[in-house]
């Protein structure tokens, strides 16, 4: 076959070009840091990217959401958890009252203490987070109880969120066990009544019922510190998968460093080779060894 | 026994042909870079021998033909491949350009604003009495509006720029056909009249392979050195001339190509040309369908689980979105100017989310459909992957034929170059031989010339 002058530069001049378009590609993937930065580049891992980029941004929210609730609960277990102090004062109190020697001045004390008592239980109930009550259920901006009793219909309704994909929980405690006619807002007035009344025998049968709204809240403290626990470990769950998504995605996505400045050395090299030998051989013609 | 005089004509002869073959050697050493020459060869013949009494003498040599190098068939193989390489660069071109219109896989993609919507409704969720939090939703929104929006008209404007190449290379075609036609009737007049147009020829197979890029043509060439050019079967190049394709425009505003004198429509293969059609025609068409696609979904899904719900105040909850696919999706008015009307309240009092969660679930449920004839088997995000995926995968094909073609036709011209181009050594070496016969020849003549020296002045001259 023969071989032109042109042919030799036209051939020199395509090797250099496939050269300089692999060092351009290191180039790229060197200052951006990502071995796929269009589709084309791979469109597997491009796919595979796109879904990463989705679940990790869906887990971002889920642990915000779980934190709020958290904040949420927090709040709750603590009016709660001072809602049994105050009724284990008002318990004492009872016991006082029950021995049948006190003197009618006292049992005045006693019944205004009780009072006080109940005016500290009507604040707990109207316990707010953030400027939304607590045992409101919807009706989350509205005080909703007095101490003459709920504001209106007291609601029920729950907060619910999600804090996993397709997983609820409701967050709030209603305010059916503080209202209603075993509601622990109807104890102390009760027992303040018959304290003043002095009838020492009702006021030892009371007792228990004090008993019972105690353990009734008790076991609310409960059940929220219960989701509460859940809350936390599902939040170090999702710490961990966020942590091994976006290594994941690393992986997927970015560009090996050190393998690309080991590519890109080798590349520049031959360049230079390239460069060398079309030099040397691209000029002689038999021209400069005519005379 | 020819005179004396045969001598000077013989070496009156090669003094001549060696002079023409050096003046080709010329001709081809100044071209040694021009594109598309191909390299010429002089022809040396004896000629006609006379008859003497000692049979046939031989009577010197002449230049009798310029000979063009050049194989037609790699010709035809060169434009058989330009064609496709033709087609693939455009698409491969335009793919590239669509994968950044997409911009995926990023963090500032259509996907990512949909990701924020949804992120913004859970919070809604959780926080439904909050001003803050309402205006939140209302801007991620409006993001995702204008991410739709502006994607489909990027997607449009790459459509009017192929449409604009399109016209600009009808013209070209055009152009490029009346040269042919003219080369055409140089080159068969130069013929006829028994000169070699080589170099007419050469520009006429530049221009054929420049046309080949753009559109898929068959080429016949003749005895009489008609050159005929079809395009789908009808003429373009043909003896009575060239010609001409017309822009036809569309009710849609787009350059449909026509052939000018009838009318019809032109019939593509391959080509540039047919690279523009299938980007502007099939590729972008389908992607902007598709967004329109994920637009309405988006804005009917949308609306009918915001109607359930009850807002701010109570009241049922309006449509959150207005228009109806990706030239128009936008936040509606009402919800712009008082994000109290968002509904995100599933009973009607404020501070229940329920709605505004059930809207946030709308993105893992199964809205969109491959088939329109099958029930939904995708989400947003499944179908915003679909899109990505393919777009992906297309633009990978177009770029890998395109670099196949450029190394086909790399060695297809190699080939070329092999046969019809100038080795300057060769040329040299050439020259030395044929200076050498011209120094010869003048050396026959001065030989000659003493002989005839030696008959005219000095034969027959006695007694002096």
């Amino acid at each position: 076959m023969r071989i032109t002058t042109a042919a030799m530069a036209r051939n020199l001049l395509r090797r250099l070009d496939t050269n300089n378009k692999r060092i351009l590609e290191f180039q790229d993937q060197l200052s951006s840091g990502k071995a796929v930065s269009k589709p084309s580049d791979d469109p597997v891992a491009a796919t595979k990217a796109f879904r990463l980029r989705t679940t990790i941004s869906e887990t971002a929210r889920y642990k915000a959401n779980l934190q709020e609730a958290m904040d949420w609960l927090t709040a709750t277990e603590e009016a709660l958890s001072k809602m049994v102090d105050v009724l284990q004062e008002a318990r004492e109190m009872a016991v006082e009252a029950s021995t049948s020697t006190l003197p009618a001045g006292s049992l005045d004390a006693i019944a205004a203490k009780i009072d006080q008592f109940q005016e500290h239980l009507v604040t707990l109930a109207n316990s707010d987070h953030g400027g939304r009550f607590l045992f409101a259920g919807q009706n989350t901006l509205t005080s909703p109880f007095t101490a003459a009793g709920p504001v209106g219909v007291l609601d029920t309704g729950a907060l619910m969120r999600e804090i996993s994909r397709g997983e609820m929980m409701k967050i709030n405690i209603t305010g059916e066990f503080l209202a209603g006619p075993n509601g622990i807002l109807n104890i102390l007035p009760d027992l303040a009544a018959k304290v003043r009344a002095g009838d020492s025998d009702a006021v030892s049968a009371m007792i228990s019922t004090v008993e019972d709204g105690i353990d009734k809240v008790l076991s609310l403290e409960s059940e929220t510190g219960a989701k509460i626990n859940r809350i936390q470990m599902s939040i170090d769950q999702m710490t961990e998968s966020e942590v091994s998504l976006t290594k994941l995605l690393s992986e997927t996505e970015d560009a090996d460093m050190a393998k690309l400045i080991v590519d890109l050395s080798r590349e520049e090299a031959t360049y230079q080779a390239a460069l060398a030998v079309g030099a040397r051989l691209i000029q002689p013609t038999l021209v400069d060894f005519l005379r | 026994m020819g005179s004396g005089f045969m001598g000077l004509e013989i070496g009156k002869r090669a003094l001549m042909a060696q002079q023409g073959a050096l003046d080709v050697i010329g001709h081809n050493v100044a071209n040694v870079n021009t594109p598309g020459y191909s390299r010429q060869e002089a022809v040396l013949t004896p000629t006609e021998p006379s008859l003497t009494a000692a049979g046939y003498i031989g009577t010197g040599v002449a230049v009798t033909d310029i000979r063009r190098i050049r194989d037609a068939f790699i010709d035809l193989q060169v434009r058989t491949e330009m064609k496709k390489l033709g087609q693939y660069d455009m698409i491969s071109t335009a793919l590239e350009e669509v994968e950044v219109i997409l911009n995926e896989p990023s963090d500032s993609g259509i996907r990512t604003a949909l990701d924020q919507f949804w992120s913004s409704l859970q919070e809604l969720n959780a926080n439904p009495e909050s001003d803050a939090v309402r205006k939140t939703v209302r801007e991620r929104a409006v993001t995702l509006c204008v991410a739709i929006t502006h994607t489909y008209r990027q997607l449009s404007d790459l459509q009017w720029d192929t449409d604009a190449s399109i016209r600009a290379k009808v013209t070209e075609i055009n152009t490029y056909a009346s040269q042919i036609a003219e080369l055409n009737s140089q080159i068969t007049k130069a013929i006829a009249a028994g000169d070699h147009p080589n170099d007419l020829m050469d520009r006429r197979d530049l221009l054929l392979d420049k046309l080949s890029r753009i559109v898929d043509i068959r080429v016949t060439e003749d005895v009489a050195g008609w050159s005929r050019v079809t395009i789908g079967g009808v003429p373009l190049v043909e003896v009575q001339g060239a010609s001409e394709i017309a822009v036809q425009q569309l009710p849609s505003g787009y350059a449909q190509i026509v052939w000018a004198n009838s009318g019809l429509p032109v019939n593509l293969s391959s080509g540039e040309m047919m690279g523009h059609f299938e980007v502007r025609d099939n590729l972008v068409e389908q992607l902007k369908a598709d967004l329109n696609a994920l637009a309405s979904s988006i804005i009917s899904e949308v609306n009918a689980q915001h109607a359930l719900g009850f807002d701010y105040h109570g009241q049922p909850g309006g449509a959150f979105f207005q228009g109806t696919d990706a030239t128009n999706i936008a936040v509606d008015d009402a919800i712009l100017n008082d994000v109290a009307l968002i509904a995100a309240s599933s009973t009607g009092l404020v501070g229940s989310g329920g709605n505004a969660l059930a809207m946030a679930q709308l993105k893992q449920k199964l809205t969109m459909q491959s088939d329109p004839a099958m029930p939904p088997n995708a989400t947003w995000d499944d179908f915003l992957r679909g899109i990505m995926a393919r777009v992906g995968v297309d633009s990978e094909h177009a770029t890998k034929m395109a670099e196949n073609e450029e190394s086909l036709i790399t060695e297809i011209e190699n080939r070329r170059q092999s046969v019809s181009g100038v080795s300057l050594d060769e040329e040299m070496t050439n020259m030395i031989r044929y200076q050498h016969a011209y120094a010869a020849a003048a050396r026959l003549i001065t030989t000659a010339d003493e002989m005839l020296e030696v008959l005219i002045n000095r034969t027959g001259i006695t007694g002096r």
